[in-house]
């Protein structure tokens, strides 16, 4: 008996731990299994959600298209060449959408005050506008009609009074004369009668002693020829594209608001751009 | 039949039992992995179509602006990210192009403040000029623009006016 309880000791205890092997397995493969399910059905939400954030992205992407494609459609059908002038820079562009026609160095606005008459702490402010503005006329031989802030900083800078002429208004002057206007005219009126009309250009303004003579629009002393250059692209409320007689203040900041280009440049700008053109500035 | 037979045969038996189980362990343990895969890989996927979508979304808003009518629209700022382009533009019309240094997220921002150093953003974002001192990347939501464009790109900027960021 105990021989054959020796031999059965063997096969007994390794089915014992196989038993133990085999149910430790069981429930290993299990819990295997249930976290198969679960990966199962967190793949199944993944590629919901992913299915569902594709679907979102191709809409917005066949909005997009959608939408460069009617601007493609819209621009090949208005490629309207334009200007673009940058401030900072100085410098002047006739695009048309990326294409560069013609490119050259401009003078801009100072971007100084200076003080209006009458006090009340008004000021000009001398700065090109920022914005869109568009060519409104094309001007040949432009006239430059001073406006007032002109005679107010020449009488400024020499240290004279200024005195606004009206008409009936007569200025005493040297010899008996008087300043006065005559029809279209600012003239010296001589005591004989004979009238004398003056003859005025930029810097050489009518002085009578240590009065500076600001005459009213209309009049031919309030035009000065011959200092924008042989064009102007007119942009509006005083503001224009022009030529100078100071070509060396080509690429600074120092005008009093408009846009200088040499002589050369605007008689081209004269040539390539239409009225109606619009002209950035930034 | 004698028991050490009957013991051999569950022995036997249990091998077998064993030997299927270890299989399916295996076969399970292998399903898991490329079940995980497939997953991150699902979820990786759904985050690049959300942040195309989220791209294209900001793209479409800055079509929209750039197809304005160039009369009316007022002047905006876009910075692509991945470039560091900064451009100015109106309507479809690009005025200005710099090459900047950002840190800022991808979005729509509105302007809220200009100051002489400083154009502030919408969730404390900041463009700023570059100086020389500049060292390393900026920090986080700064843009650093050069200099001299930022001083053209300022004086046409507003409040309530938009950058597009993607």
């Amino acid at each position: 008996m105990p021989s054959e309880l020796t031999r059965l000791l063997l096969p007994g205890g390794i089915a014992i731990a196989l038993a133990a092997t085999v149910g430790w397995q069981w429930s290993d493969a299990s819990g295997l299994a249930g976290e198969r399910a679960a990966w199962r059905e967190r793949l199944a939400a993944d590629s919901a959600t992913l299915r569902s954030a594709r679907q979102v992205a191709q809409g917005v992407t066949d909005s997009l298209a959608a939408l460069l494609d009617g601007r493609a459609a819209r621009d090949s059908a208005s490629d309207r060449p334009f200007i673009v002038i940058s401030i900072a820079d100085n410098r002047l562009w006739y695009r048309r959408g990326e294409e560069v026609l013609f490119e050259t160095r401009v003078a801009t606005g100072s971007g100084k005050f200076l003080e209006k008459t009458g006090g009340g702490g008004e000021q000009w402010k001398f700065e090109t506008p920022r914005g869109r503005l568009v060519v409104q006329r094309k001007d040949i031989e432009p006239a430059w009609v001073p406006p007032d802030w002109h005679y107010v900083e020449a009488a400024q800078k020499r240290k004279l009074e200024l005195l606004r002429l009206q008409k009936g208004m007569e200025v005493p002057a040297a010899a008996g004369a008087v300043v006065t206007i005559s029809g279209s005219n600012v003239v010296t009126r001589y005591p004989d009668g004979r009238e004398v009309p003056f003859e005025v250009k930029d810097g050489q303004e009518i002085r009578v002693g240590n009065k500076l003579i600001m005459p009213p629009f209309g009049t031919n002393q309030r035009r000065y020829t011959g200092v924008l250059g042989a064009n102007r692209l007119y942009l509006g409320d005083g503001y224009g594209i022009h030529g100078t007689d100071a070509p060396w203040t080509i690429g600074q900041s120092v005008s009093h608001g408009c846009i200088r280009v040499r002589n050369e440049d605007i008689e081209t700008l004269f040539r390539i751009v239409d009225l109606g053109t619009p002209v950035y500035v930034y | 039949m004698s028991p050490r037979l009957i013991l051999l045969g569950a022995v036997g038996a249990l091998a077998v039992v064993s030997a299927g189980l270890l299989a399916r362990r295996r076969a399970l343990q292998e399903e898991l992995v490329a079940l995980r895969a497939a997953s991150d890989s699902a979820v990786e996927a759904a985050a690049d179509a959300r942040l195309a979508a989220e791209v294209d979304r900001i793209r479409l808003a800055l079509e929209a602006a750039r197809g304005e009518d160039a009369q009316r629209a007022p002047a905006h700022l876009a910075l692509v990210l991945g470039e560091g382009l900064l451009t100015l533009e109106r309507g479809d019309i690009v005025f200005r192009s710099a090459t900047v240094q950002a840190d800022v997220p991808r979005g729509i921002h509105a302007i809220e403040r200009i100051e002489p150093r400083l154009i502030a953003l919408a969730g404390g974002l900041r463009l700023t000029p570059a100086t020389p001192s500049d060292t390393g990347a900026p920090a986080a939501g700064t843009i650093r623009v050069p200099r001299a464009d930022f001083d053209a790109i300022r004086p046409n900027l507003q409040p309530g006016q938009m950058a597009y960021f993607f």
